[in-house]
């Protein structure tokens, strides 16, 4: 290579020309593929979306890319937006974090790479000092690339500590869990490919229009062209109308999936419509399963608890059996649950015994929520190769800086202020409890208010790093924007601490790259470098790919051999268990929380783009037609909902998209604080909290 | 009372005081660089239940632009002279409609696309505008205004349709859904922003013309030169 093009490699900042990036959307689980052009003068590729220009005078544009398998050229509100977001000190991102800053006298105040790294690492070295590895903490994200978070988790290595978590405990955790339990194994089984070839799809608890818009783009696409569609949800969704359309919509009462999932397979195995073969050859525990749905869960037992006819039960499960293949994909309604593991569980149930696990078209598999870091779903004991960490959650770690024995906590890329649940508890642990507080990210935030230390970091587009998206598929970010003032890229934050407490010889790399050469080891995807990844987009492949001569496994489980000790699934016999805080005469609704379209979790970036704003100015509550009018309460009236953690005033929306006795709210708003609300209850296996049920009273103001 | 006026305000009142100056030549409605230029006052969207909610807050909506038009009595102007976008007995409410404030409209070729008695009788005329490539359509809203938009979806350019009963566009390939009532604001799926609205005329044998249109139609991009164009003039704020 000549010597140019290499330079143009490593800094291509430093050139003039117009360039062409690899990237991805990195506002969910889908990682739509872009391409973005950038240049000192470019031609406009796409007719409708924002160019930006930088502070270096580049015009830059994101394409949506029509090569990309994921997308195919599609994109969502979020993707078209993306431009927006980079930093733009002429615009509405102009308040980015751009230097570390140390709290003094209370106040943040603007200092040094080198003085704020010193800071740290001398203060977290007193604290080891005295009470020892678990006096520190750390809790990230793990959607900010698998370089940043590997680089934090040689930290937590090197440091001894066992408090280590990931912001996918309150996501993808559930998931990971109901998949190992039953399969032996937390990957995503299933390629967004399938959805072309199955013959019905069934949404469980997803809002897929809101949350995963350009693969709900596909499974309305292939709706319209004869698949049967069935949602199954508490809320009367876009896709829930759409159900009633192309097939099916079961609106449950919250909690209740356990029951609806076994009554189908009560039905499928009274009908013979379960797969025999497959069973006998693939699947453990058969017998026990059909005895305990054959006598428990007849539709006609459980349709009270269920809120659905029999009738109705019955006519779905017949569709999924006689479809073949049948494609099962389940939302956060089944994660953000007191008993999400069970729920999953009961769902993958139904995927065996029909034999649709790895046929194409029909598979099973949670959509998740962001995209995992290094593995999808994230890594949740921190194994990944030759990393073990066996860690605490983020919730055990508040209990703990509680009793005082834990004293420092590392934040990266997350929001513990905003998306734990019961703020109010959290809010008194973090400010007055807690000694030192280190917060990582790239705008002002509710926890960089109560930070001690906080460093800028590298946005999208700043920095080189790779994810995987819900297919498993690996996504490559490429760097072509300068970053804000002296923000630098997570990774370096962890690394600079490590080296100056110490450990120099463990913190090796320089690059983003080296980082990823480093972490593949042992891993799935050993076979994917930097350079494959840029020379053919990272979209064709999907893990694992073990060899740099493989491209890929595009669906798991295909010749049915699973990753358990006889090679078999396992059938889970489950019982329905109530949610963990029912509706009483004080507290009559169960309050459920969701997410909207155009708003991306807690929504701090898309605050920022004024057309995201327009769409959702504010917070909203859905409350039931027949409820409000019950009290008094009609559509832009402030009302007062409050649960026995807190309460909140918030805008009424009255509707009948939510059944009596149901109220639905955001999960993260800006500005409404719903997490206020939620209850602390936590699911027993994966420690995910349930964020879609506890019971709330409404008073109109 | 509504938690987000006066950001959402804040926005437009520095557009109109910078369209007070000079008629706007560009159309900044469609590429947008850092501060909104488009929308000013907007409602909650998604889901349903939105129109309900959206028609309960409308005096809510008309009120606070009457306070906004007070402050910005040069825009009035402004836009009195460059005319109106609705006809006839509803003039009062068009002078109060966010469509004759927020947005500023690229003047184009005159072209007569009807007439009032046509329009009142059917209820839609379709045209095509600003070129012959370009599907566009008027019709009467429920409260009697006449508004048009370009027909092409802001998402990937399908051809959207006119559902009567709700007062929206929605279009058929991914469902994105446009408010009829409220500029064409999206109120539903992935497309970024509203329809191009089309600026309307009427003279006095009743023949309706179309005469200008606030962002580019589906598939005509901007150039760089544009985009310059909007850099400078944000810079001058």
């Amino acid at each position: 290579m000549k010597r140019s093009a290499i330079s143009a490699l490593v800094n291509p900042l430093s050139t003039n020309k117009t360039s062409v990036y690899c990237t991805s959307c990195r506002f969910c689980n889908v990682g739509c593929g872009y391409r973005v052009i950038s240049g000192a003068m470019i031609t406009p590729q796409s007719p409708d979306l924002p160019i930006v220009k930088l502070e270096n005078g580049k015009y830059v544009e994101a394409v949506p890319d029509f090569r990309c398998p994921v997308n195919s050229g599609d994109y969502s509100v979020r993707g078209a937006f993306l431009t927006e977001t980079l930093y733009n000190p002429r615009g509405p991102t102009s308040d980015r974090l751009a230097y570390p800053m140390i709290r003094t006298n209370g106040r943040l105040l603007r200092s040094s790479w080198d003085d704020a790294l010193d800071h740290v690492a001398n203060r977290l070295k007193s604290y080891i000092q005295e009470g020892g590895a678990e006096s520190v903490g750390i809790y990230h994200a793990d959607w900010f690339g698998g370089e940043n978070a590997f680089a934090y988790m040689r930290l937590a290595q090197v440091l001894g500590t066992r408090n280590y978590d990931l912001n996918g405990r309150l996501c993808a955790a559930s998931g990971a869990a109901g998949l190992t339990r039953s399969l032996g194994n937390g990957s995503h089984p299933w390629s967004i490919d399938d959805i072309d070839h199955a013959e019905a799809i069934v949404l469980a608890g997803a809002n897929a229009s809101a949350t995963l818009s350009v693969v709900y783009d596909k499974i309305y696409t292939h709706a319209q062209q004869g698949a049967k569609l069935i949602v199954v949800d508490v809320r009367r969704t876009l896709a829930a109308r759409n159900a009633e359309k192309y097939g099916v919509f079961l609106q449950i009462n919250p909690g209740t999936d356990v029951a609806l999932y076994n009554a189908m397979a009560h039905v499928l195995i009274k009908e013979n419509l379960v797969d025999k073969n497959y069973i006998s050859a693939h699947v453990a525990g058969f017998g026990d399963f059909e005895n305990h749905v054959l006598s428990n869960y007849q539709p006609e037992m459980v349709q009270r608890l269920i809120g659905v006819p029999a009738d109705r039960i019955r006519q779905t499960a017949m569709i999924i059996g006689r479809s073949k293949p049948a494609l099962l994909l389940s939302g956060k309604g089944l994660e953000h649950q007191a008993h999400g593991t069970d729920m999953i569980c009961s769902i993958i149930n139904l995927a065996l015994i029909t034999g649709n696990m790895g046929r194409p078209g029909g598979s099973y598999s949670p959509l998740g929520g962001h995209q995992g870091s290094i593995v999808n779903p994230p890594l949740f004991a921190g194994q990944l190769g030759h990393i073990t960490i066996p860690n605490r959650t983020i919730f055990e770690m508040l209990d703990q800086i509680d009793k005082g024995t834990q004293k420092a906590l590392l934040c990266a890329c997350v929001q513990p202020m905003v998306s734990l649940p019961q703020l109010n508890r959290v809010k008194e642990i973090l400010s007055k409890k807690l000694e030192f507080l280190v917060v990582t990210d790239i705008y002002p935030n509710e926890t960089t208010d109560l930070a001690d230390v906080v460093f800028p970091a590298a946005s999208w587009g700043e920095a080189c790093f790779t994810s995987t998206n819900t297919d498993r598929r690996a996504r490559f970010y490429e760097l072509f924007s300068p970053p804000p003032g002296a923000a630098r890229p997570d990774w370096v934050v962890p690394t600079e601490i490590g080296r100056r407490m110490g450990y120099a010889s463990h913190f090796p790399w320089n690059t983003s790259e080296e980082i990823f050469d480093e972490l593949k080891r042992d891993t799935p995807f050993a076979g994917l470098s930097y350079a494959r990844m840029r020379a053919s987009g990272a979209s064709d492949f999907q893990m694992p790919v073990p060899t740099s001569a493989s491209i890929g496994t595009v669906r798991l489980y295909v010749n049915g051999k699973f990753p358990t000790p006889d090679k078999k699934a396992l059938l889970w016999s489950l019982d329905y268990k109530p949610q963990p805080e029912p509706p009483t005469a004080e507290y009559p609704f169960t309050l459920v929380t969701g997410r909207e379209n155009d708003l991306w979790q807690s929504g701090y970036t898309f605050r920022r783009v004024p057309e995201q704003v327009a769409r959702s100015p504010h917070n909203e509550m859905l409350v039931n037609t027949g409820d409000a009018q019950r009290l008094g309460i009609h559509t832009g009236k402030t009302i007062r909902v409050r649960t026995r953690r807190g309460t909140i005033d918030i805008i009424a929306r009255v509707t009948n998209d939510v059944p009596r006795g149901v109220l639905f709210t955001l999960w993260g708003y800006p500005g409404s604080p719903t997490n206020i609300l939620t209850i602390d209850a936590r699911d027993r296996t994966s420690q995910t909290p349930s964020y879609k049920a506890c019971a709330a009273s409404v008073s109109a103001l | 009372m509504h938690r987000k006026s006066t950001f959402h305000l804040f926005i437009p009142s520095r557009r109109a005081a910078s369209n007070a100056g000079t008629p706007s030549t560009t159309s900044p409605g469609n590429r947008k660089i850092g501060q909104s230029n488009h929308k000013q006052v907007s409602f909650p969207t998604a889901g349903s239940g939105v129109d309900l909610y959206q028609r309960s807050l409308r005096h809510r909506r008309r009120k606070m632009l009457w306070s906004l038009s007070k402050t910005s009595g040069e825009y009035m102007t402004l836009k009195r002279r460059e005319s109106l976008i609705v006809l006839g007995s509803t003039a009062f409410i068009a002078s109060l409609s966010p469509a004759a404030r927020a947005l500023s409209f690229e003047p184009k070729d005159k072209l007569k696309i009807g007439t009032k008695s046509q329009i009142d009788r059917f209820g839609i005329i379709s045209f095509s505008y600003p070129g012959p490539t370009h599907p566009a359509q008027a019709v009467k809203l429920h409260d009697g205004r006449i508004v048009a938009y370009s027909l092409l979806c802001t998402h990937m350019g399908c051809p959207v349709s006119y559902d009567a009963e709700t007062e929206r566009y929605v279009c058929p390939c991914h469902q994105s859904a446009y408010a009829a009532w409220n500029d064409a604001t999206v109120v539903q799926g992935p497309a970024p922003r509203p329809l191009p609205n089309i600026l309307l005329e009427e003279d006095q044998d009743g023949n309706i013309f179309a005469v200008g249109i606030s962002a580019p139609v589906f598939g005509s991009s901007t150039t760089i030169q544009q985009i310059d164009e909007i850099y400078a003039k944000e810079s001058k704020l």
